[in-house]
């Protein structure tokens, strides 16, 4: 039997006409994202796609409480995001682990460790993503793949009902990636917290967001939202289905920026 | 241990070597220049032989100097690195304050040396100890300011997301970043401030401490033409500047642990 979460599954997401500009001095404020609305719910996964500098990092600064948007409607469970928020986890792409702190140390950052139950389910984390054993070591000590499974298991720690990836694999070798993305899967399925994916790798967006959501170039937009039911198994990624679909969500993206 | 013999080993080479170029040099004199000239670089056996008859006397001064020294270190570390930290991680305040910390940089605090003495008191101890922590402490303040506005900000986010506050951001973040810079600068600031404490030490004494350092030490030889207690004076300048070194190299080690894997 998969253990099953305690709470609800995720969090809701919705995401309405939001806009972001950053000021410039001396000139008007760089548009940023002109516009976008996202609805997810509980225990979904969503991937973004986009171009490369098309804002979508800041999307997901503003969900995690980052930066305020300059308008436009941001709620997790119905309440406005003002501020980073505990039930939140948001791991970059070079993981921002922190290379001064060990890996026990990392993981537990910003967590108060007060309820000895977090202390346990970090333990309980780091051993089901293989990193038992090595709580004492650097990042610099350890392999890209092991850096990942870090910031995944301070997401476990801290309970997090929503994950916010910011391109979380794109530094990875292809064999690696491929671990990660199955392991991703594996705890989004078990542990049914709602994952929110930037990414500008087509086949990534495809193999873990039940929706693709593709992004313009800067200042973004949301120029399509493609559906894909069929994910949820490590197999897709073998099933003609995946590659019909990584097609036409190329054939979607390239039409419109056929250089 | 291997590394360790091995440092201790170069240490020692070093060591030699300096003496030995002493000695040429000294001897160089002695052949070339008019014997009453050439008593002003006495060799390094007739400066080493002073240590056994007067120990007691440069081991007080050394004291004195090494207090002093860490003192206005420590002092000038204290206040420079938050200041120099807050000023180089918040934006408005780099923008406010980096144009006055670059104009009052250059400016030779040495100038300000009679001033200082006039204000704290001639030869005072409070008068040397700020004498230094003015030299030193642009140079720190400067090194913070640099490191800290250098923190990768992705290191910055990811602790704000994980829920730290502004503050503990310096705490986790900003300082632990900056410190192989800072360790750096420390390095700089012992240079700087045995010269300052040295020239410190020279001025006027007021009646004669034993602990008047190694500054007066080697003026007072020098107004008594005592050539080899000048130079034996140097010998404990430098042991001292070596022993406080080895000290931040070794707190460096342990507080940056994770650059040297």
């Amino acid at each position: 039997m998969e253990e099953k979460r305690k709470t609800t599954g995720g969090s809701r997401v919705e995401v309405e006409d939001l806009h972001l500009a950053y000021p410039r001095p001396g000139r008007d404020a760089e548009p940023v994202l002109a516009g976008i609305t996202i609805r997810v719910g509980a225990g979904e996964s969503v991937a973004v796609l986009g171009p490369s500098g098309c804002g979508k990092s800041s999307f997901l600064y503003v969900l995690a409480g980052l930066v305020e948007p300059t308008s436009g409607r941001v709620e997790i469970d119905g309440r406005p995001v003002k501020r980073p928020r505990p039930e939140v986890a948001l791991i970059l792409q070079e993981t921002g682990l922190l290379p001064w702190k060990t890996v026990w140390q990392n993981a537990t950052l910003g967590l108060s460790l007060k309820d000895p139950r977090e202390a346990q389910r970090l333990r309980s984390a780091l051993e089901d993503l293989g990193l038992a054993g090595l709580e004492n070591r650097y990042p610099a000590q350890l392999s890209g793949g092991e850096k990942k499974r870090v910031g995944l298991a301070r997401a476990l720690a801290q309970n997090a009902s929503l994950l916010l990836l910011d391109e979380p694999l794109a530094a990875l070798d292809a064999l690696t990636k491929e671990r990660v993305q199955n392991l991703l899967l594996k705890l989004w399925r078990r542990h049914g917290f709602t994952l929110v994916l930037v990414t500008h790798d087509i086949e990534e967006a495809v193999f873990l967001g039940q929706t693709v959501v593709l992004f313009s170039e800067r200042p973004a937009r949301v120029i399509g939202t493609i559906p894909n039911p069929e994910m949820g198994e490590e197999a897709y990624r073998q099933s003609p289905a995946f590659f019909e679909r990584v097609r036409e969500v190329r054939a979607r993206f390239t039409a419109r920026w056929r250089p | 241990m291997k590394t360790v013999r091995r440092q201790a080993l170069g240490y020692a080479l070093s060591i030699l070597a300096l003496l030995a170029m002493w000695q040429l040099l000294s001897w160089l004199l002695e052949w070339t220049l008019d014997p009453r000239k050439a008593r002003v670089l006495p060799g390094p056996l007739e400066a080493l032989m002073v240590f056994p008859r007067h120990w007691r006397e440069i081991g007080n001064h050394f004291l004195g100097t090494g207090l002093r020294l860490v003192t206005a270190i420590l002092l000038s570390f204290l206040a420079a690195v938050p200041l120099g930290l807050w000023v180089g991680h918040e934006r408005r305040v780099r923008e406010l304050l980096s144009p006055l910390i670059y104009t009052a940089y250059p400016i030779p605090k040495v100038v300000f040396w009679p001033i200082l003495f006039v204000l704290l008191g001639v030869g005072s101890e409070v008068s040397k100890v700020s004498f230094a922590v003015l030299v030193v402490s642009f140079q720190l303040l400067v090194s913070a300011r640099d490191a800290a506005a250098q923190v990768p900000k992705e290191y910055v986010v990811s602790a704000l997301a994980a829920g730290l506050s502004r503050l503990q951001i310096y705490w986790h973040v900003v300082l632990p970043a900056a410190l192989p810079a800072l360790f750096t600068s420390l390095r700089i600031s012992l240079g700087l401030g045995l010269f300052a404490i040295y020239l410190a030490e020279t001025a006027i004494q007021i009646g004669r401490s034993p602990y008047a350092g190694l500054g007066a030490y080697i003026h007072n030889a020098f107004g008594a033409f005592r050539f080899e207690s000048v130079f034996a004076g140097i010998v404990a300048f430098t042991l001292l500047g070596l022993g406080l070194y080895l000290l931040i190299e070794v707190a460096e080690r342990w507080f940056c642990r994770w650059k040297h894997l």
